[in-house]
C-alpha cells in the first residue's frame, strides 16, 4: 500500500515536471536574437544592449491584428540591437491581462508596448512601472490619465471620418446608412460616433437610419443587417467598426443583392477576398506596422531619456523628457485595388521571418 | 376511467383549454401576442423577406439547441458547443485549404465532434466527473485548438466549390437551404424525443437515475450517446456556418451556450432533467431571435437593447412558468 | 389542570378538491404513548402537520394542558413543547451531531460565533440517555437507527412535552427497534406524552397504551390496547374484516418443484462469501439476516446490480451471463429495491412510464413507442395490482406509498417475470396495500413463477416464507424450512449463534 502511494507521488512529480517543460518550451517568449552590432558604432547612443528586452503586451493574443505590429517592432529592436518579445493574454479578460503585466514587470524589462484593454484599471500598474524607470508606450488604445510615456494610434475619429467620407463619395452624398455596433469597448465606439457624426454634419441629404448591436458576432450582423434592410428598403450602406462582424454583414448584402455597401474597420483574409470579389465595399485599416515600429522607437528613447536635456522642469518634476504624449500613424483605405497588399500570411512570406514567434 | 375527454358544448373553449393544457402553448401565445403587437408597430414586421431573416438568423443555432435540449433532459449541461462548433469550422477549412475534398473535410471535422463527446461522456461516466466541469474544459480545449488551427486569423475560404456552399447559402424554391436543413432535423428530433425507444432512456435517466439503473437502463451508454450527440449537432452547425460565411473564425460562437441554455430553458426544459422538448426549445431559440429583430426594427436605442431583451425574457419566463405550475397543480 | 397533555376537537382541513380531515378529535393524556394509526391518505400525516403547524386547519381547535392554543407554524409548536421526529429523517447530513441536535438554538442565537467544546458538552449530555453516539460525528456517518436518536434527541433539546413519531422504526431493524422501545419506555417515566404512527400492529401492541384511528380522514374512535385485539384494529382502520393476515403456504414440499434458479459460490470482496441457494418453482424464498447481513447486496449481484469476484447463477439448469441489469431482465429475473424513492419510481414521470421503462421494446414498434401499446400494458397491469390513481398519464409523485409500491410491481410483472426478487416489499405501507401485496406475491407463486423476498419485519418473513435463508456477516446459516421458520430460530441464526447444515 505505502509503495504503491510512494509511486503515485513520483509519478506526479514526473508529470509535474513535463508540464513545466512543455510549458516553458511551449511559450513564445524565444527573444529575437539581436542582430551583430558594428564594433566601433557602440558608440552611438543609437545602439542599444544586447540584455535590454522590450515587451510587447496585448489581450486576445491570439489575433491576427497584433501580428503586423509586432513584426515591425521586432525589426526596429534588430536595429536597435535589443531583444523584442509578445507576449499576452489569449483572453478577453482585463484581469488576466493585468496579470500578465505585473509578470512583466517582475522581468525588469527595458520597456513595455502596451495595448491596455481598460484604460483605468492600467493607471496604477504603469505609474508603478514608471517609477521603477519602466517605460510603458500605449498603442491602438490608451490609459490617459497614467504615466505612460506615448501613445501610438491611428486616430479613430479619422478613421470613422474616413469610413463616411468614402461611402458618401459612393453614394453621390445622398441616401440612407446604417451602423452595426460593439457598445462597450473605446475605440470601437469613437469610430462609431465619428462615422455618425461625419454623416450628420458634412452630409446633408444623408441619414443615419439604424443603429444595431451586433457584438462582433457575425451571425447577429447577418440577422441585423437582414431586418434593417426590412425596414430601410433604399439603405445605400453599412458601417460597423470591426471585421467579425463586417463578415456576416457582407453575407447577407450578398443575399438582399440591393447594393448596400459595406464597410468595416480593420482586416483579415475573408474581408480581403470579399473585397477583392466585390462584395464588400471596403475596409479602413490602421497602419498597424508602424505603430509597432514607433512604439519601439518611442520606447528605446524614453528608456535612454539620458540622451538629452531638454529645456523644461523635467528633471524637477519627474518626467520622462523623452515623452511624446501622441503619435497618429496614419491609416489606409483598403479597396479591391490594393486588398492584395494587406494579407498577413503573403506578408510573412515576404519577410521571411516567423512572425510573432521570434 | 382513465382518459376522460369532455365533450363541452362549446368546441372553441374546449380547443383553447386544451391548447393551454399543451406545455408549448403559453410560450405560443407569447409569441404570437409579441408578433401581433409587432405588425401594428413596424409595416415591415410581418413580411417574408424580415420572417426569413428571423429563421436563418436561429436555423444554424437552432441545431445546436437541438442536442442542447437532449443534454438538459438527460440532467447534463453542455457548455462547449460554441466552442465544438467553432472548432468544426475551424478543422473543416484548414483541411480544405490544405487540399482536402471539402465534404471530406466535413465528415473528418463531424467524426472528430463526435470524438469529442465520446470522450467527454467517458470522463462523465468511468471519471466521474460532472458535466460542468468536463464541457467547461472543453470549451477551454477546442477554442485553443482553434487558434492553434488557424493561428489566430480567420482563414478564408474563398475558394469553396458552389456545390459545397449551397448547404449554407443555396435555396430551394423560396425556401434557404439551410432552414430546410433546420425543419428537417427539428422536426426528426421532436418525434424522435418524444417518441423513440431509445431517447426514453434519457427522460428515465434525467428522471432519476438511480431508478433508472434499477430498470435496466444502461445509464453510461445512454450518457456517452448523449454526449456524442450534442458535439455533433454541434459540429454540424459548424460546418453549415463554414459553408454559410465562407470562412472559419477561431472567436465564432463565443457566449453560445448560453443563448442555446436560455432557449431551451425558456422552452420547458428543465436545469435538474427528466423535462424538456425539441419543439419548446426551438419556440424559445425563436422568440430570443424574434425579439431582437424588434428591436431593430423599431429602432431602439443599442444601448437599450439588452436591457429590454433582459426584461422581455424574464416575463415570459415567469408566465410560462406560473402557467406550468397552475397546470400541475390543477 | 387538565389531564390531558394535548387535545384537538373538530379539525377541518381542506385540500383542493378533497377533505382530509373531517371533524377530527384526538385527545392525548399526560404520559401516555398514543398509537395513532390508519391506512395511507387517512389523514395522520395531516393531523400531525395540523398540530406541529405545517397546516392551518380550516375549523377546530387544539388544547394543550387545558388551554387552547393557536399554532400558526412549527415555531409555535416548538414553543408549546410539541416534538416531532419525521418517519423521513430531516437532518443535516454533512454537519456534526451537535450541531444537529441544537440546531434550532444555533438558528436564533445572536452571538457571532459557536462555542464547539460547549456544544459538544453538552451535545453529549443529551445523547447520554439515547444511546453511545458521538456528537462530534457527522450525522452522514452514522447509522439509520443512530440518526434517529439524533431526531429524538433534537426534539428533546428543545424541552417538549408532547412527542410525535412517525414511523420511527420503518428503517430500523428488529434489535434497533428494541432499542428505540426502551428509550420511549425512559421517556414516558419521564413524563413525556407520545403520539407513535406505525403500521406495525406487533409494535402497537407492546408498546402503547391507546390507539386512535382514523380511516378516510374521520376519527373512528379509541381504544384501550388491554381491551382490543389487531383484528379489531384492524378492521376499524379497513373498515373491512381483513380475513387472514397471510394467504396460505405452499401445499406440500416445494422442494420436489423443478428447480427455476440455482445460485452458486457467490462471493464478493466483502459483503458476502460462497452464498449458494435454489429458488423451485412456486415458492416464496425469504431471506433474513440483520441489516448489514448483505441481504440486498447479494439479490443486486445476482441481478448484475451490485459487482461480484464469483459465482454463477443457473436458470433452469443453464448458465447464465449476467453483467448488467438488463441481462437478468431478459431472462425474466426482476428485482424491486428497497428504496422506493430513490431507486424506485421516477417521480416526476407518468404511472404508463414507471411501468413501461423495464421493456420499452415490448411497447415499441420499429423503436418508436407506441403510445396505445404503452397504454394498454399500463391498464392492464395497474389494474391488476388495483392501484387508485384517476389517470395514467398522473405523475406518480401524486400518488401515496403504497401505490407507488404497486406502480413498481406492475412494472416489474409487466415484463411476465419468472423470478421475482422483492427487498422489502412492504416497507413503509398500511396494512390494506400490504396485505393485497401479500396475496399477490401468492398468487404470483401458483402461476410457477419463483419469489425471493427480503424482509426484516420478522412477522411478514415468517407468515409469508416456505422457506428462509438466514444471513450473518456475508455467510450463509443455512436455509430454514417449515415449523422451523420461527423467531427465535431466526434471530439466533441471524446473531451467528446456530447454523444448519446445507
Amino acid at each position: 500500500m505505502k509503495t504503491k502511494f510512494k509511486n503515485m507521488i513520483a509519478v506526479l512529480i514526473m508529470l509535474a515536471l513535463v508540464a513545466t517543460f512543455a510549458l516553458t518550451g511551449c511559450a513564445k517568449e524565444e527573444a529575437a536574437t539581436p542582430v551583430a552590432v558594428a564594433a566601433d558604432s557602440t558608440d552611438s547612443p543609437f545602439v542599444g544592449d544586447p540584455s535590454e528586452t522590450y515587451y510587447m503586451c496585448v489581450m486576445v493574443s491570439g489575433v491576427e491584428y497584433w501580428f503586423p505590429v509586432y513584426e515591425m517592432m521586432k525589426q526596429a529592436g534588430q536595429q536597435l540591437g535589443v531583444k523584442t518579445v509578445y507576449t499576452g493574454t489569449p483572453e478577453y479578460d482585463v484581469n488576466k491581462q493585468l496579470a500578465v503585466f505585473e509578470q512583466i514587470l517582475a522581468k525588469k524589462p527595458a520597456g513595455i508596448l502596451l495595448h491596455p484593454m481598460n484604460p483605468d484599471a492600467f493607471i496604477e500598474p504603469i505609474n508603478r512601472a514608471a517609477e521603477m524607470g519602466i517605460p510603458v508606450v500605449t498603442f491602438a488604445a490608451d490609459s490617459p490619465n497614467s504615466k505612460r510615456v506615448s501613445y501610438i494610434t491611428s486616430d479613430n475619429v479619422r478613421e470613422g471620418e474616413f469610413a463616411a467620407d468614402a461611402i458618401a463619395a459612393d453614394m453621390g452624398e445622398k441616401g440612407e446608412v446604417a451602423v452595426l455596433e460593439n457598445p462597450g469597448q473605446d475605440n470601437h465606439d469613437l469610430r462609431i460616433k465619428a462615422f455618425i457624426n461625419r454623416i450628420e454634419t458634412k452630409y446633408p441629404d444623408m441619414e443615419v437610419v439604424a443603429r444595431a448591436a451586433t457584438n462582433q458576432d457575425p451571425n447577429k450582423a447577418y440577422q441585423a443587417l437582414m431586418t434593417i434592410a426590412q425596414a430601410h428598403p433604399n439603405l445605400g450602406g453599412v458601417f460597423m467598426p470591426e471585421a467579425s462582424s463586417g463578415m456576416g454583414a457582407a453575407q447577407a448584402a450578398v443575399e438582399l443583392d440591393t447594393g448596400i455597401r459595406v464597410m468595416c474597420c480593420d482586416i483579415n483574409a475573408k474581408v480581403l477576398d470579399m473585397i477583392k470579389a466585390g462584395e464588400f465595399f471596403g475596409a479602413i485599416n490602421p497602419n498597424q506596422g508602424t505603430q509597432g515600429y514607433y512604439g519601439m522607437l518611442m520606447l528605446y528613447l524614453a528608456a535612454h531619456s539620458e540622451m538629452i536635456d531638454p529645456m523644461n522642469d523635467w528633471s524637477q518634476a519627474g518626467f520622462n523628457p523623452m515623452g511624446m504624449p501622441f503619435v497618429d500613424n496614419g491609416l489606409a483605405v483598403v479597396t479591391a485595388e490594393n486588398a492584395d497588399f494587406f494579407y498577413w500570411d503573403k506578408y510573412l512570406e515576404k519577410r521571411g521571418t516567423k512572425g510573432i514567434n521570434e | 376511467m382513465i382518459e376522460n375527454i369532455k365533450t363541452g358544448k362549446n368546441g372553441f373553449i374546449d380547443l383553447f383549454n386544451k391548447f393551454r393544457n399543451f406545455r408549448e402553448g403559453t410560450l405560443i401565445l407569447i409569441i404570437v401576442a409579441v408578433c401581433v403587437l409587432m405588425s401594428f408597430l413596424s409595416p415591415y414586421f410581418m413580411t417574408w423577406a424580415n420572417w426569413k431573416a428571423i429563421f436563418l438568423s436561429f436555423s444554424t443555432e437552432g441545431i445546436v439547441v437541438v442536442g442542447m435540449t437532449v443534454m438538459l433532459v438527460l440532467g447534463g449541461i453542455d457548455l462547449s458547443v460554441g466552442a465544438v462548433m467553432c472548432l468544426a469550422m475551424c478543422i473543416g477549412g484548414k483541411l480544405f485549404l490544405l487540399g482536402v475534398n471539402p465534404w471530406l473535410a466535413s465528415l473528418i471535422a463531424l467524426a472528430i465532434c463526435a470524438g469529442i463527446g465520446y470522450i467527454q461522456g467517458l470522463l462523465v461516466t468511468k471519471v466521474g466527473l460532472v458535466h460542468f466541469i468536463t464541457t467547461l474544459a472543453f470549451m477551454g480545449i477546442a477554442r485553443g485548438a482553434c487558434f492553434v488551427i488557424t493561428q489566430g486569423t480567420p482563414l478564408s475560404l474563398f475558394t469553396l466549390p458552389q456545390s459545397f456552399k449551397f448547404i449554407g447559402q443555396g435555396t430551394i424554391g423560396p425556401l434557404p437551404f439551410v432552414i430546410i436543413i433546420f425543419l428537417v432535423i427539428v422536426i426528426v428530433s421532436d418525434y424522435m424525443l418524444r417518441n423513440s425507444t431509445v431517447l426514453r432512456k434519457v427522460f428515465y435517466s434525467g428522471s432519476n437515475e438511480k431508478a433508472a439503473v434499477f430498470s435496466g437502463i444502461r445509464v453510461s451508454r445512454v450518457k456517452i450517446g448523449v454526449s456524442v450527440l450534442c458535439c455533433t449537432l454541434s459540429g454540424l452547425a459548424g460546418i453549415i456556418y463554414m459553408s454559410r460565411f465562407g470562412a472559419s473564425t477561431p472567436g465564432f460562437g463565443v457566449g453560445l451556450e448560453m443563448t442555446a441554455i436560455s432557449a431551451a430553458v425558456i422552452g420547458g426544459a428543465s436545469l435538474t432533467g427528466g423535462e424538456g422538448t425539441v419543439f419548446g426549445s426551438i419556440l424559445g431559440a425563436a422568440l430570443l431571435s424574434i425579439i431582437t429583430s424588434s428591436l431593430i426594427l423599431l429602432d431602439v436605442s443599442v444601448y437599450w437593447q439588452d436591457l429590454i431583451k433582459g426584461c422581455i425574457l424574464l416575463f415570459a419566463v415567469s408566465v410560462d412558468h406560473i402557467q406550468h405550475m397552475r397546470r400541475q397543480a390543477g | 389542570m387538565s389531564d390531558y397533555a394535548l387535545e384537538v376537537r373538530g379539525i377541518v382541513k381542506d385540500f383542493p378538491g378533497t377533505r382530509a380531515l373531517d371533524r377530527v378529535d384526538l385527545t392525548l393524556k399526560k404520559g401516555e404513548i398514543l398509537a395513532l394509526v390508519g391506512e395511507n391518505g387517512a389523514g395522520k400525516s395531516t393531523l400531525m402537520n395540523v398540530i406541529d403547524g405545517v397546516h392551518l386547519p380550516d375549523e377546530g381547535q387544539i388544547f394543550i394542558d387545558g388551554n387552547e392554543v393557536n399554532i400558526r407554524n412549527p415555531l409555535d409548536a416548538q414553543k408549546y413543547g410539541i416534538g416531532f421526529v419525521h418517519q423521513e429523517i430531516a437532518l443535516c447530513q454533512h454537519v456534526s451531531v451537535a450541531e444537529n441536535v441544537f440546531m434550532s438554538e444555533l438558528n436564533s442565537t445572536d452571538r457571532k460565533f459557536i462555542n464547539y467544546r460547549d456544544l459538544y458538552r453538552r451535545a453529549k449530555k443529551a445523547l447520554a440517555p439515547l444511546g453511545d453516539i458521538d456528537p462530534r460525528k457527522k450525522v452522514s456517518e452514522l447509522s439509520i437507527s443512530n440518526q434517529q436518536i439524533v431526531e429524538i434527541a433534537k426534539a428533546l433539546s428543545l424541552n417538549c412535552k408532547i412527542l410525535i413519531l412517525d414511523e420511527p422504526t420503518a428503517a430500523l431493524t428488529e434489535s434497533e427497534t428494541d432499542a428505540l422501545f426502551n428509550i420511549m419506555e425512559e421517556l414516558k417515566k419521564k413524563g413525556i406524552s407520545m403520539i407513535y404512527i406505525s403500521h406495525r400492529m406487533a409494535e402497537i401492541f407492546s408498546q402503547c397504551d391507546r390507539v386512535s384511528i382514523l380511516r378516510d380522514g374521520e376519527y373512528c374512535g379509541s381504544l384501550n390496547v388491554d381491551e382490543t385485539n389487531s383484528r379489531e384494529v384492524v378492521t376499524r382502520m379497513v373498515g373491512r374484516e381483513i380475513s387472514n393476515l397471510y394467504p396460505a403456504k405452499f401445499d406440500g414440499n416445494c422442494i420436489e418443484q423443478d428447480e427455476l434458479l440455482r445460485v452458486e459460490d457467490f462471493s464478493d470482496s466483502k459483503r458476502f462469501t460462497d452464498i449458494s441457494f435454489t429458488l423451485h418453482e412456486g415458492e416464496i424464498l425469504g431471506l433474513s439476516g440483520l441489516i448489514g447481513a448483505g441481504r440486498s447486496e447479494i439479490v443486486k449481484a445476482v441481478c448484475g446490480l451490485f459487482p461480484k469476484k464469483k459465482g454463477d447463477v443457473y436458470f433452469r439448469g443453464e448458465k447464465l451471463d449476467i453483467h448488467h441489469y438488463e441481462d437478468a431482465i431478459n431472462n425474466g429475473i426482476v428485482y424491486l429495491s428497497e428504496d422506493r424513492k430513490v431507486e424506485g419510481v421516477f417521480l416526476d414521470m407518468s404511472i404508463q412510464r414507471n411501468i413501461s421503462v423495464l421493456d420499452l421494446k415490448a411497447v415499441s414498434v420499429n423503436g418508436i413507442v407506441n403510445i396505445n401499446k404503452e397504454k394498454g400494458l399500463a391498464e392492464e397491469y395497474s389494474k391488476k395490482l388495483n392501484v387508485k390513481c384517476s389517470t395514467l398519464s398522473q405523475n406518480v409523485s401524486s400518488l401515496s406509498g403504497g401505490n407507488q409500491q404497486k406502480v413498481l410491481i406492475s412494472k416489474l410483472l409487466s415484463i411476465k417475470p419468472k423470478v421475482v426478487i422483492m427487498d422489502e416489499p412492504t416497507r413503509g405501507i398500511d396494512v390494506g396495500a400490504k396485505s393485497e401485496i401479500h396475496k399477490l406475491l401468492r398468487n404470483l407463486t401458483h402461476e410457477g413463477i419463483g419469489v425471493i423476498m427480503i424482509s426484516s419485519e420478522l412477522p411478514e418473513l415468517i407468515g409469508m416464507s416456505d422457506r428462509v435463508l438466514v444471513m450473518h456477516e456475508g455467510e450463509s446459516c443455512g436455509i430454514i424450512s417449515g415449523d422451523d421458520i420461527n423467531e427465535k430460530k431466526i434471530i439466533h441464526m441471524a446473531s451467528g449463534l446456530e447454523k444448519v447444515g446445507a
